[in-house]
């Protein structure tokens, strides 16, 4: 019987088919927790009252933060999910190799970050008409143009795309030495309590500045996938001898 | 199709193989055969690239299987430990299968599905242990892999759904000829089908040889004490009882062909190949009867 040659791209491609095809609880968490989150977006953040005469008028501010914060956790999850070995061991019952898995699991997880940031942004579009359901009253909405909405959903998917990076890193670490991960948290606390006894900010600070703080969304992006290739490419040099099965 | 040479695969502290040698040639049956323990499966798992070799070298196609996308993309590994999404219905994972391996017969899928009462509409979570090492096979036969390793694919199959997988195997061989390893507790059962046995034992390949040379190389001969002793110190004994003062039965292991003829007053048994297996990879004379007579004396 002759052998079979196959390139490292078919292999991808037919792995990625099979992630899309195996992975509906993926879709499934999505849905659902985005449904919740809008319900609780649906409770005001913030709320005030004025009169003026015989005029009464009391506002409610909503946000979509929680929506947000929803989509994270749905990421968080999902890295997990895929960085873990048995989910891994799936792709070794057909054709893989370390380096097409990886590669189909950072191109799904790129993937699964911009549907989670699309339907998060849109998602949040509909807390306007939850309000119309159930409240009388006159609804203002912060209108964006189409410009905004894009830089919305593109920022929403650079901080959805650092949380995947991260906890595929942090699950692979956790994996391959479980001490790894508890040997940082304990030097970031040991840090952090140092630099309160002399009086500095904790680490977090300035990469949250770092970030939260950058005004160009192009130089935002920039930052995000940088350090996401190399949470990723960490990633790969963990993973890429390690044994299958035992 | 694989060659090993002096292969040392370690576990932390365990050594699973060590100064292991073996060529497999291409388009044969060979039965990986050895006691529990022995290092079949780190064998087998070493071959399709799930492990990395600590020492030595292991060509698979003439690549490192570890890591290599041809070797992957011609192997198919199957065992009671394969991860298949859960998600997936029978059917559907069968068409996954056949999305990666370019050889898949579907046709030959569904029959052997319809055959052993398979509903593709089933998920593998909800089948018995038999009926999945039973969708195991059914994968493993349309796959037509250029490599098959079976590891103990029977486990949890009847005694009837063993005879029909051994029946389709030898079927779907002839029919597609390929390299097969297969490893199963049941040599008796597969005995016929093997025309190599590699048997594994003390992490070492101990005997690479064809299933008649096996036959062969054990030797049980029955008669008096003498003429016995005479013939055993010409070999190397494995067993030695003596059934009745006076009379012993002897197991030996021969380097070359007894000539039969030449000792009339013994009578020559012919042991089955499993027989011959058992005998060759106890680890001590007398077997388990000889701890229970040791635990009597006490």
């Amino acid at each position: 019987m002759s052998l079979n040659e196959m390139s490292l791209f078919d292999v991808v491609k037919k792995q990625l088919r099979l992630k899309f095809l195996s992975h509906h609880s993926i879709w499934l968490s999505l849905v659902g927790i985005q449904l919740f989150g809008i319900l609780i977006s649906a409770v005001a953040t913030s709320s005030g009252s004025s009169s003026s005469g015989n005029i009464y008028t009391t506002s409610h501010v909503y946000s979509s933060t929680f929506l947000q914060i929803m989509t994270y956790i749905w990421i968080v999850g999902t890295s997990v999910y895929l960085a873990l070995e048995s989910s891994n061991r799936i792709d070794y019952t057909f054709v893989t190799t370390r380096l097409s898995q990886f590669i189909s699991n950072v191109i799904f997880l790129i993937f699964i970050a911009a549907i989670g940031a699309f339907t998060a942004y849109f998602a949040s579009s509909l807390i306007p008409l939850v309000q119309r359901l159930f409240v009388n009253g006159i609804i203002l909405n912060t209108s964006f143009t189409f410009v905004e909405h894009i830089m919305n959903i593109t920022g929403t998917f650079g901080y959805i795309l650092l949380f995947a990076s991260t906890t595929y890193l942090v699950v692979v670490l956790f994996q391959f030495n479980r001490f790894i991960p508890l040997g940082f948290l304990v030097l970031y606390s040991l840090a952090n309590v140092l630099l309160a006894k002399i009086g500095a900010d904790s680490l977090i600070i300035p990469l949250y500045n770092f970030y939260e703080g950058e005004s160009s969304l192009s130089l935002f992006l920039l930052k995000a996938f940088g350090l996401s290739t190399i949470l990723l490419a960490s990633a790969w040099f963990v993973n890429r001898s390690k044994e299958v099965r035992y | 199709m694989i060659e090993c040479k002096n292969v040392l695969k370690k576990y932390r502290r365990h050594t699973a193989l060590e100064d292991f040698h073996c060529s497999i040639q291409e388009n044969t049956i060979t039965g990986v055969i050895g006691r529990n323990g022995a290092g079949k499966s780190t064998f087998m798992k070493l071959v399709a690239g799930y492990l990395k070799k600590s020492q030595g070298e292991v060509v698979v196609m003439g690549e490192n299987p570890f890591t290599s996308l041809k070797v992957s993309a011609n192997t198919i590994m199957i065992d009671d430990n394969m991860s298949l999404p859960i998600s997936l219905t029978l059917g559907e994972l069968l068409q996954s299968f056949a999305l990666f391996y370019p050889n898949w017969n579907d046709s030959l899928a569904n029959e052997l599905m319809a055959y052993f009462k398979l509903s593709p509409k089933m998920y593998v979570q909800n089948l018995s242990k038999g009926m999945r090492s039973t969708f195991h096979a059914i994968i493993g036969f349309a796959a037509r892999c250029p490599l098959t390793i079976y590891d103990e694919p029977t486990t949890g199959m009847d005694s009837a759904v063993r005879k029909d997988f051994y029946r389709a195997l030898l079927k779907d061989y002839l029919a597609f000829p390929r390299t097969i390893l297969l490893s199963s507790h049941h040599l008796e059962e597969i005995e016929n089908l093997l025309e190599d046995v590699l048997i594994i034992h003390n992490q070492k390949a101990f005997m690479h040889l064809s299933i008649s040379e096996l036959k062969e190389s054990v030797v049980a001969v029955k008669g008096s004490k003498v003429e016995v002793d005479r013939f055993v110190s010409m070999h190397e004994k494995l067993d030695y009882n003596e059934t009745i003062p006076g009379t012993v039965m002897a197991v030996v292991k021969v380097s070359q062909y007894v000539h039969r003829e030449n000792f009339p007053q013994l009578t020559f048994i012919n042991l089955t190949a499993n027989e011959a297996f058992i005998y060759l990879t106890d680890s001590q004379e007398g077997g388990i009867d000889r701890v229970f007579e040791r635990n009597e004396l006490v």
